[in-house]
């Protein structure tokens, strides 16, 4: 290999911005919109989604409802949430909770960094029981120049498995990246399961029932999104609507 | 290895002069993509000589002759044309790469360059001998090459196969041959993996298909040495639409090489192929693809296999040329034990698109699969990946994981990555992770600090990020990719 007698150039590092308060937007309605920001602005995003469709009651006690899902998906009313950072320094983070037990959601995130030294963070967590269908889509655009871009999605899903025969829940996730710009750092993650055996074994061994150790694992899993949410009247409210969501998940159980 | 000395005529111009037919003159200009055989340069042709061709487009009465030439039986020739008229009803895909620019009148569907296949080396014209010389198979190698396939324009010219693979019972021959020789199997199995409504391009393939491989490996048989097969785009405007089909039988194995080269034209070029696959119990079947197109080549292609009980399918897919290449091998996981493994590799520069990728769909329970997609864009070129991963109702206790990891060279670069994910089992667990980024300047600083040119970093870390797929080439193979990628990378700067 041919050997160089330049110095070679150290890398560059920026030194980190204090970021600034982030405004808040705490949605458990479904909606759609589209939402702008500017240079230096920082937005939390929290939303819950709204399933369609589906059984109307289900008893507390019997097992999940064999009685067809009323609403297919596409039924489904799409929430398309878009998001983009046009000014420096903007910074976005995300988080949606998805926890059904029957009917069809489809979400369809977008984030898109129109210009560089932007951020973003975008995580879903779905828990789908019964008969419910879940769809996310999560595309992270980069436009060509908005170098210093920093963009991650993450979307876990936790499926509860129903007796075999019975009907399953569903998952679809299309997480998504369209990329122009290089100096970048972008990267998204999937995941798709139900409990991990060695989690709820450990649980076994403290002496918990197997559903004490299912319903602490389904907390935590959605919990753990929401515990960091540093403003404590959003945090609150999020882990409120969270344990309701879950309680109703339980009726089925 | 003796140094070959490339000929040129004095004149400057393009046209092709008449060529005697022992020293063929290339005539076109090399491309940015060296081979690493010293002379050979991607993009010559030698003066084509064909005996039959179909005149420019396509029509109910091309398709007859094709079928006619090939002396086919009634149900092939009704199969072709039943096609066509699907071909005809299917309106293009309305996702993927931009393929408004193919003008299906402007393509020759079929050429068939001579008469008779022959047997060895020897027996073949001297100027067909030299377009394989050039594409770099060395006399010394043919000893440890169990079998050699070469197509020029339509029709597989020459095919070996050695004594030892007959003698197991091994078919390896061009596809038009098997239907002859081994109608049974044949029609056991084509069309049964990919029919032609299947999308429009399996359609056109399934009218017009001439050449590409049959390989029937029986029960119980291991094909130690890697198959291989020459592909070969010549004649201005043609179409290449091969039709290979692969089966294994229970316990088997065998690995077959899949490598393309063709010339520089003025004008496009259609590549249309469809590969189907079976792969039985406990057997294992690879499939690697190194396909260095032509830049001005439209590479759209149907690759699907089906494995069954404990069997394994590993598709190994690189991609470096063309202009648009859609493709995106699947596994259909049908029976308990199944597993595929999907490895991509797509390299676009100035002008292509790469929209590659794999599809995982797991139908039986206890099945797993694993895809690895390392893509690089480097100047104006784009490079996507496309995936599915289903979990059918009933597919208990599925694992995958899908790892897609994009290296974007410059500013004009573009890097997409579209997968889809759709799980209807609770037991299944389901991972994919992707990332996007450019070279790491820690990497490059550390290596220029113990002495290497910026150019000679970057091909080193280049060659380190596709390692995981190259390590899984052929020798042969591995050093040429290693080599066109330090060619590719020299000059990225600036």
């Amino acid at each position: 290999m041919p050997l160089s007698t330049a110095a070679p150039q150290a890398p560059h590092k920026k030194a980190p911005t204090a970021p600034s308060a982030p405004k808040i937007i705490f949605r458990t309605d479904g909606r759609s919109e589209t939402l702008s920001l500017a240079a230096g602005e920082s937005l939390l995003y929290v939303f819950f989604t709204q399933h369609v469709g589906g059984a109307t009651n289900a008893t507390a006690g019997t097992p999940t409802p064999v009685a067809p899902a009323t609403a297919a998906v596409g039924d489904a009313k799409d929430q398309e949430l878009k998001f983009i950072l046009q000014g420096r320094q903007a910074h976005i983070e995300v988080i949606g909770i998805d926890v059904a037990r029957t009917g069809a959601a489809k979400v369809k995130l977008t984030i898109e960094h129109a210009q560089g030294d932007t951020r973003s963070q975008a995580q879903v967590k779905s828990v789908l029981g019964g008969n419910a269908h879940g769809e996310v889509h999560g595309l992270i655009k980069i436009d060509k120049g908005a170098d210093g871009s920093d963009a991650y999605f993450a979307h876990r899903t936790l499926l509860l498995a129903n007796a075999a025969g019975k009907e399953q829940p569903h998952n679809h996730t299309v997480p998504a990246l369209e990329i122009e710009a290089n100096e970048v750092k972008a990267g998204h993650a999937s995941t798709t399961g139900t409990f991990d055996i060695m989690d709820i074994f450990y649980l076994l061994t403290r002496g918990l029932s197997e559903e004490q150790a299912q319903q602490l694992v389904l907390e935590g899993f959605v919990l753990s999104a929401l515990e960091k949410i540093a403003d404590v009247t959003t945090r609150e409210q999020a882990i409120k609507a969270a344990e309701t969501r879950l309680a109703q998940l339980q009726e089925i159980r | 290895m003796p140094k070959k000395t490339t000929r040129r005529t004095n004149n400057n111009s393009t046209s092709a002069t008449t060529a005697s037919s022992t020293n063929p003159i290339p005539t076109a200009r090399p491309k940015n993509i060296q081979h690493p055989q010293e002379d050979y340069k991607p993009g010559f042709h030698v003066q084509e000589k064909s005996v039959f061709k179909t005149q420019k487009g396509l029509s109910e009465d091309v398709v007859r002759q094709i079928s006619a030439h090939k002396n086919e039986p009634t149900w092939m020739t009704d199969f072709r044309l039943k096609a066509y008229a699907t071909f005809l009803k299917k309106r293009m895909p309305p996702w993927g790469a931009d393929l408004s620019t193919i003008n299906f009148d402007d393509i020759y569907y079929y050429l068939k360059p001579v008469n008779q296949q022959g047997r060895t080396w020897n027996d073949i014209p001297d100027e067909i001998k030299s377009t394989f010389d050039r594409l770099g198979i060395p006399q010394a190698e043919r000893r440890y090459l169990a079998g050699v396939g070469a197509q020029y324009e339509s029709e597989v010219v020459y095919h070996s196969i050695s004594k030892h693979l007959e003698d197991k019972g091994v078919i390896f021959m061009d596809t038009d041959q098997a239907l002859h020789k081994h109608p049974e199997i044949f029609r056991k199995y084509f069309s049964t993996i990919v029919p032609p409504a299947d999308n429009k391009f399996a359609a056109l393939n399934s009218a017009v298909w001439s050449g590409g491989t049959f390989l029937y490996v029986p029960a119980g048989v291991h094909v130690e040495l890697p198959l291989q097969a020459y592909f070969r785009i010549n004649a201005e405007k043609m179409g290449q639409f091969e039709r290979t089909l692969i089966i294994a039988e229970e316990g088997s194995s065998v690995h077959y090489v899949e490598g393309c080269s063709a010339p520089s034209y003025s004008s496009e070029s259609l590549h249309s192929a469809v590969v189907e696959i079976v792969v039985k119990k406990g057997a294992r079947v690879q499939y690697t693809t190194i396909q260095n197109w032509d830049k001005k080549v439209y590479n759209l292609v149907t690759k699907r296999a089906q494995a069954f009980q404990d069997a394994t399918m590993f598709w190994l897919d690189g991609n470096l040329g063309s202009k648009i290449t859609m493709k995106y091998p699947s596994v259909y996981l049908m029976e308990p034990g199944a597993r595929a493994e999907i490895l991509s590799l797509a390299f676009a520069s100035d002008g292509q698109h790469q929209d590659a990728g794999g599809k995982a769909i797991h139908v039986a329970p206890n099945t797993t699969s694993r895809i690895i997609s390392r893509s690089i864009s480097k100047r104006s070129g784009r490079s996507s990946y496309r995936g599915t991963l289903e979990v059918h109702r009933g597919a208990t206790g599925v694992k995958s994981h899908v790892v897609c990891d994009a290296l974007l060279l410059d500013k004009e670069s573009r890097s997409d990555t579209y997968p889809t994910m759709k799980v209807e089992e609770a037991s299944a667990t389901v991972e994919h992770e992707a990332t996007v980024r450019k070279i790491s300047e820690e990497q490059l600083f550390y290596l220029q600090s113990r002495g290497l040119t910026e150019d000679a970093a970057r091909g080193m870390i280049v060659n380190g990020f596709v390692e995981p797929i190259v390590k899984e080439l052929p020798m042969e193979y591995a050093v040429e990719m290693n080599r066109l990628i330090e060619m590719e990378m020299e000059g990225s700067i600036g």
